[in-house]
């Protein structure tokens, strides 16, 4: 059975046609090949010449601007150097380099900025290039709470963490009237379907310890069954980007998660505001370092990112927008975070805060992470 | 120009000759290489994963090298896993028959409308998001779905509370449906051309009525278009990513959303791969239950017609 | 048509899928020129302020760029391929061909992340992460099924006498197959190329995985946009995706036909 359905030509069309698709393809490889190589870095530099971009992973949005405004704006001016934004979520970022370094490869960034869980774990993993004392000039500036946990085997520091973070209790202040005083209040059955987290239950963990009476990190069972009472009252779980979304479009009541989101809804004109309630809350941080087999010009200047990343002029507009407080002593310190627990800049703030030990994290987390999308998925 | 063509022909045809003759004879061989190689890639870095599925997981260190079968265990053992192809399962067959049954129908009537104007306008509209793309799809989705979306405000108005339907199974499913419907129009629709017209009108001078006709004389003629629909929506909707991970919000998903999790969350290769194990086998014995039962040549390349 | 029981039921079932189909692309094309800052339906406002917007963000041309470049290797190295492997698997008796077959629909069966991941495993040690061509040849990895598929409807409804005519009137056969055989498979090879450039176009699970900065591709910059800033920038994104898919549809249609499309695939 055939239906000959030719095409509708003849042989001079026919042959026309084929000249006009071969002529396109050859243009097209020809313009690829140069477009191709013409962004293609090559060579060996000297120590110090400058790359003419640097490639820096962030997180989009509101992370992004922040950095741009904060830090890429005054490192591009003072030193002439692009920098272009990798927009990789830091997890496959991870397993990237998982392939990459120990091959030997180059790293496809020359700054990763990432949690500081992840840069624990890739610095014990080795991927990270040692950053020395004399590589960064604002080093001796930083609270303690910016250097990380010393490795073994490893000289130099393996990365730095750049700011703090709580992840405190957001809410919206037309549904939630009355200040939450503890995280109870999610349970609270009038709050179906209106309670919002991250996706992995990150900076929730410590909260269902204490309120279970679960041990971090050997018995967790007390702390998982909390949970599972919290299912029906979930919204929806996320990332930063839904966790701001959801306040804005107005589709959640309360959320566990980082101010920074929160001020991103306010920005965007939901009315939104944040507590410590009276159990805590968990503080983490963010780190960038330099990952592992890049040229030495590359390298020497994405620590100079770095050094950029953590001085006060840096921190102060980037830890602003990001409502995040900063790990530099000599950093301004936004008039909105003053006093506010939710950003802990003194010593006796860090004192009240729930830090789980990022050793305990790196071995853990993940176990957590599982469990928790186990339950909730 | 005509000379160059003659010498690139003779060219070709002194190159033809320098191939053996058995061969030359039988060029299957040969042909068949270039795609063999080609998914061997795929095959090689599947092959690799799949061996890391025996290895045991560990946090810091990663991967530490015994062979053990942990990993599946530690699926096949636990609920919730479970309930994830469970779901991966039945919201994909579910999103499947609805597809080819709606798709049917499209396809049917496409074909047999009088009207070319008409034919256009429905080809038109099936082609065009089957163009455009997952991502697009999908947020379109997103946006009639959601809190403020379409859905809402239209259940609003008809029934005075809004229902939002955002994150849902429910909302996966309808997703998944419209991106397959244009997958199953294009798998019966070549099948039901062959079905002639002519056979319609005997049956229908025998006295059967339209929807008789269409019951017992073209349904069965498409079945091989039908099956091979149902397959091939079967297999995209249970190795969907995309659309659970969107349109589900984390509540909802489906293997491939585990498995990500797993391989770049927990930067744990080991489960991932056995998860990503089990559900290539799963979908392999769908795919040799049709076969053996519906014989080859209605599902592969090789159609004899 | 004649008003019967059959023709009611196919007119809504074919009212409904028209909705069914048409209703996101409509909703993301209409929401990209509202003047609000969130995407909402209906929108607020016209304006172009988004495509202008999209045009002067850097990363929409690049990988743009990047896309077409990655879907044109993809389309030019699926064509002899896929050529090749339906007249192998059709025309030639070989031995094993179904276990040939299944393993050529393994891009089919294993779920995209999965063939990323195992791809990514290869690329790393073959150094090939960083440029475009590896991705273009990923993309035509886990597509080629479509291809073989396309083609072979065209092998199979190929006319054997054309060929034996030509070889009677002394034709070798390098030319029968450029004169005669391959004009016949052009409805074949053309929508497996069409459909080989669209998908590589829109494709970006794999890619995800599998670019790095300079090589990104836009639906993957799109989908990391769609995670990150929900604003109608991303459905101005997803219209030029849509007029894409248009200016294609028409290019089919000129060339071969939407009905032939329909049922060559």
């Amino acid at each position: 059975m055939t239906s000959n359905k030719t095409l509708r030509t003849d042989r001079r069309t026919y042959t026309k046609s084929l000249a006009a698709i071969g002529l396109g393809a050859a243009v097209a490889a020809a313009g690829g090949s140069y477009y191709y190589y013409s962004s293609k870095r090559r060579g060996e530099a000297a120590e110090t010449e400058k790359p003419s971009t640097l490639r820096v992973r962030a997180w989009g949005g509101g992370w992004a601007e922040g950095l741009k405004e904060g830090v890429i704006q005054p490192f591009t001016e003072k030193y002439g150097i692009k920098v272009e934004l990798d927009y990789t979520e830091d997890n496959v970022l991870q397993a990237k380099l998982r392939e990459i370094i120990p091959a030997g490869g180059e790293p496809p960034v020359d700054v990763n900025w990432t949690t500081t869980t992840n840069a624990m774990r890739e610095a014990l993993w080795g991927f990270s290039s040692p950053i020395m004392e004399e590589d960064l000039t604002h080093l001796d500036e930083l609270h303690e709470a910016a250097y990380p946990e010393r490795i073994e085997g490893i000289e130099g520091l393996p990365y730095i963490n750049v700011y703090s973070y709580t992840y405190s209790l957001a809410y919206d202040t037309e549904k939630v009237p009355e200040k939450p005083e503890s995280w109870r209040i999610l349970w609270e059955p009038e709050y179906r379907r209106s309670v919002a987290m991250y996706d992995d239950g990150i900076g929730f963990f410590a909260v269902l310890a204490k309120l279970s009476g679960a041990k971090i990190p050997d018995d967790m069972e007390p702390a998982w069954k909390l949970l599972r009472e919290l299912k029906p009252n979930i919204a929806f779980v996320g990332e930063d980007p839904d966790l701001t979304q959801g306040f804005v479009e107005r589709q959640v009541a309360l959320e566990c998660t980082i101010p920074t989101n929160a001020l991103e809804a306010r920005r965007a004109g939901a009315p939104v505001a944040w507590t410590v309630p009276e159990e805590g809350v968990t503080m983490e941080n963010d780190a960038m370092y330099v990952p592992r087999n890049l040229p030495r010009n590359r390298d020497y200047w994405a620590k100079k990112f770095i050094d950029m990343a953590i001085s006060p002029e840096g921190q102060s507009k980037w830890c602003e927008y990001l409502g995040c407080p900063p790990v530099n002593r000599n950093a301004e310190i936004p008039d909105y975070m003053r006093g506010d627990p939710a950003f802990p800049t003194s010593k006796e703030d860090y004192d009240k805060m729930l830090i789980i030990p990022y050793k305990i994290l790196v071995e853990h987390e993940k176990d957590w992470f599982a469990k928790f999308e186990e339950i909730m998925g | 120009m005509e000379k160059l063509k003659w010498i690139l022909i003779d060219s070709l045809i002194r190159l033809k000759k320098g191939i053996p003759g058995r061969l030359r004879r039988n060029p299957g061989y040969l042909l068949i290489i270039p795609s063999m190689i080609s998914v061997g890639f795929l095959a090689a870095g599947l092959a690799y994963l799949t061996s890391y599925s025996f290895l045991k997981f560990h946090p810091s260190k990663l991967i530490i090298y015994e062979l053990t079968l942990e990993n599946y265990v530690k699926i096949l053992w636990n609920p919730s896993y479970l309930g994830v192809f469970a779901r991966t399962i039945w919201i994909s067959l579910s999103a499947s028959i609805l597809a080819v049954a709606l798709g049917f129908f499209y396809a049917y009537l496409t074909v047999r409308v009088e009207s070319p104007l008409v034919r256009k306008l429905l080809l038109i509209s099936l082609f065009i998001p089957f163009f455009s793309g997952d991502v697009i799809r999908v947020y379109g989705w997103l946006i009639i779905f959601g809190k403020n979306g379409l859905v809402s405000k239209l259940t609003q108005t008809l029934i005075g509370r809004s229902i939002d339907l955002i994150y849902t199974e429910t909302a996966v499913l309808v997703g998944l449906t419209q991106i397959m419907i244009p997958v199953a129009v294009l798998m019966t629709a070549p099948a039901l051309t062959f079905v002639k017209r002519e056979l319609e009108y005997a049956a229908q001078n025998l006295g059967a009525d339209e929807l008789k006709t269409l019951r017992y004389v073209v349904l069965p003629l498409c079945k091989p278009g039908l099956i091979a629909a149902l397959l091939t929506t079967l297999t995209l909707s249970m190795t969907a990513y995309a659309e659970p991970d969107i349109l589900g919000g984390g509540k909802a998903n489906f293997v491939a959303n585990l498995m990500y999790t797993f391989m770049f969350n927990a930067a744990d290769y080991p489960t991932s791969a056995a998860l990503g194990v089990l559900l290539t086998s799963i979908i392999s014995i769908v795919v040799f239950i049709f076969l053996k039962r519906f014989g080859l040549g209605t599902l592969m390349y090789t159609r004899r017609s | 048509m004649r008003i019967n029981k059959l023709n009611l039921i196919l007119s809504l079932l074919g009212a409904l899928n028209l909705i069914l189909l048409s209703l996101p692309t409509i909703i993301v094309v209409s929401t990209s020129f509202t003047e609000a800052r969130i995407v909402s339906f209906p929108p607020k406002g016209f304006t172009f302020k988004w495509y202008l917007e999209l045009f002067s963000t850097e990363w929409f041309t690049k990988t743009f760029m990047n896309s077409l470049y990655a879907a044109t290797i993809c389309t030019a190295l699926s064509i002899p391929i896929g050529v090749a492997a339906a007249l192998a698997l059709n025309r030639y008796r070989i031995k094993g061909v179904n276990g040939i077959q299944i393993f050529l629909l393994l891009p089919f069966t294993v779920p995209l992340i999965v063939s990323g991941i195992s791809l990514l495993f290869i690329y790393v040690r073959l150094g090939w992460l960083g440029s475009i061509p590896p991705i273009g040849f990923a993309l035509m990895i886990i597509n080629i099924p479509f291809m073989i598929w396309s083609v072979s409807a065209s092998v199979n409804s190929l006319d054997p006498n054309l060929e034996y005519a030509a070889q009677n009137l002394g034709a070798e056969e390098v030319q029968t197959f450029i004169y005669v055989t391959v004009p016949s498979l052009l409805p074949g090879i053309i929508s497996g190329a069409l459909l080989m450039f669209i998908l590589g176009l829109t494709e970006f699970i794999t890619s995800m995985i599998l670019v790095t900065l300079t090589n990104m591709t836009l639906p993957v910059a799109l989908y990391n946009s769609v995670k990150t800033y929900l604003t109608p920038v991303l459905s101005s994104a997803s219209t030029i995706y849509i007029i894409i898919a248009v200016l294609t549809v028409w290019l089919v249609d000129k060339i071969i036909g939407l009905e032939e499309y329909m049922k060559i695939i």
